[in-house]
């Protein structure tokens, strides 16, 4: 454990439904079947670092659907990102988007957020995690990597890395937006385009880490099904089921997939898809 | 055969170079050989490439490639001179197994579906050199094939909740393993006796995309 340079800057308390480390992601482990994993929405997860001046790749944490604590062991310089929730250091109320000074034996408190889905928390020098092929990002399912390949629990110790970078700076507005943009995919054709974009979809409760579904109103037309061989598939793709129902490939989706691909959206727009949230109504712009 | 011809689409960072869109051997090396030619060439533009079935998806880093015209030509130029490079041979890996009993729970049943004994069976699953389709679904699921047909089986009805990393199984003309402990619906008929994916390793995965294999029983 030399990489680490203290004993752990803080505990977790609550730990919320899914709160993981990740960083920006792996590269170079698909061809083996395993998916990129790292940030879901990059914006928020780089602004969370550019606020406390690290590498933009540092480890940051990952809170999913809020209700999250932790206690500080010694003085940090930390930065809340992401979905628009109360955040509370001990009983004061601190402000998102910003650089904060902790002091030691204090409590970091985030609620369920109102506006949002995802925050991030980013360290001076980036949150340790395990590191596989070259990424401390978490990979749940294949129980590797980061917070030791699982979600965070109550009572682990959270330590801190050198990954500084140059300078601060501040991000834009939290903005959501449930007009998805997206570019065409390898299966779209006109029959599909137009079931798609006459109509809205909500993002089911059933969405996680690997993979977003959004229901639609209108049955899938028998006629728009069509079995494809499997190919690759990365984060950003829609993918069509049988059903209609929309498999959206999330960060630590499954690296091919056996349905057609009939859009793509690119990092960003993923980010604004997953910050939206389970229950979030969305139409499609292609 | 003078070369050999493949549809190229882009797709925001994401080049897709489809030979066929088949299960099918034949093609499916041509995907190992653009493959492979492209990772010798060490292109800086290339992030990682993924081999499946009939299609090589590239991943590009876009600062570092002119536009999409300099990718396309790359990819022509290897495909035009591509029989040349097609016929390199690989060594053969060779993956001891235990087949049957608590390691493989469906072996028995195989057996009896095709009316044959359970050495029989082995003996026709260990008789043949497989072709590493792809890897995909879970870290380290190795699809394999072709599987002779006699014993050629569908997959289970309802898919197994766990099925231990290693495990061999059969669906239909493929056969290939598990990685990592997952649910799956595959025919389990063994267990490799090594762990063939880790991903402390470098490769994390003992095969890899266009491999040779031959499975060989292992003393129990």
């Amino acid at each position: 454990m030399s990489e680490l340079n203290n004993e752990g800057v803080a505990e977790v308390e609550l730990p919320g439904i899914f709160s993981t480390i990740q960083d920006k992601g792996r590269v170079g482990g698909r061809r083996y079947g395993i998916p990129s994993s790292g940030a879901l929405d990059v914006r928020s997860y780089f602004a969370a670092n550019k606020l406390v001046g690290n590498a933009i790749n540092a480890p940051a944490i990952e809170v999913i659907a809020g209700n999250f604590s932790i206690i500080f062991k010694n003085y940090a310089e930390i930065a809340i990102t992401g979905a628009r929730c109360k955040a509370y250091l001990d009983n004061n109320k601190v402000e998102l988007d910003k650089c904060i000074d902790v002091d030691k034996g204090s409590r970091l408190l985030l609620s369920i957020p109102e506006y949002g889905f995802i925050n991030y928390i980013a360290v001076r020098g980036g949150f340790w995690g395990e590191e596989v092929l070259s990424s401390r990002s978490t990979y749940v399912p294949g129980r590797f990597g980061g917070s030791w390949g699982r979600a965070l629990m109550s009572n682990d110790i959270l330590s801190t890395l050198d990954m500084t970078g140059n300078g601060y700076s501040k991000p834009s507005n939290f903005e959501l937006s449930s007009r998805i943009k997206v570019k065409e995919g390898f299966h779209l054709n006109e029959g599909i385009r137009e079931w798609m974009t006459r109509q809205k979809f909500i993002i089911e409760a059933e969405s996680d880490r690997m993979g977003y579904r959004l229901s639609p109103q209108f049955e899938l037309p028998s006629s728009l099904h069509k079995e494809i061989v499997t190919i690759p598939v990365f984060p950003g793709m829609i993918q069509l089921t049988k059903s209609g129902e929309l498999v959206v490939v999330n960060k630590d989706g499954q690296t091919t997939g056996g349905y057609q691909v009939i859009g793509v959206m690119n990092e960003e727009e993923l980010g604004n898809l997953v910050q939206l949230g389970p229950g979030a109504e969305v139409e499609f712009i292609i | 055969m003078n070369g050999m011809s493949a549809r190229i689409t882009h797709l925001l960072n994401y080049v897709y170079v489809t030979f066929c869109e088949d299960v099918e051997i034949e093609c499916n090396k041509k995907v190992h050989m653009l493959d492979k030619s492209l990772q010798k060439r060490k292109h800086e533009w290339i992030i990682e490439t993924v081999p499946s079935y009939g299609t090589l998806a590239i991943v590009v880093d876009k600062d570092k490639v002119k536009d999409e015209g300099e990718i396309d030509e790359e990819i022509a130029n290897i495909l035009k001179k591509a029989d040349v490079e097609i016929n390199e041979e690989r060594e053969i890996l060779e993956l001891e197994v235990l087949y049957g009993g608590e390691y493989g729970p469906d072996l028995k049943p195989v057996a009896e579906e095709k009316g044959m004994e359970e050495d029989e069976v082995v003996k026709i699953h260990t008789s043949k050199v497989y072709t590493c389709y792809m890897l995909g679904f879970t870290p380290g699921f190795v699809y394999l094939g072709d599987v002779d047909e006699r014993i050629r089986v569908e997959r289970l009805k309802i898919p197994r909740t766990l099925v231990p990393a290693g495990s061999v199984g059969l669906a239909g003309k493929q056969t290939g393993f598990y990685g990592i402990n997952s649910p799956g619906g595959w025919r389990i008929i063994g267990r490799l006796k090594e762990k063939a994916f880790d991903v402390n390793r470098h490769p994390p995965s003992l095969v890899k995309p266009g491999d040779r294999v031959r499975f060989v029983r292992a003393e129990q």
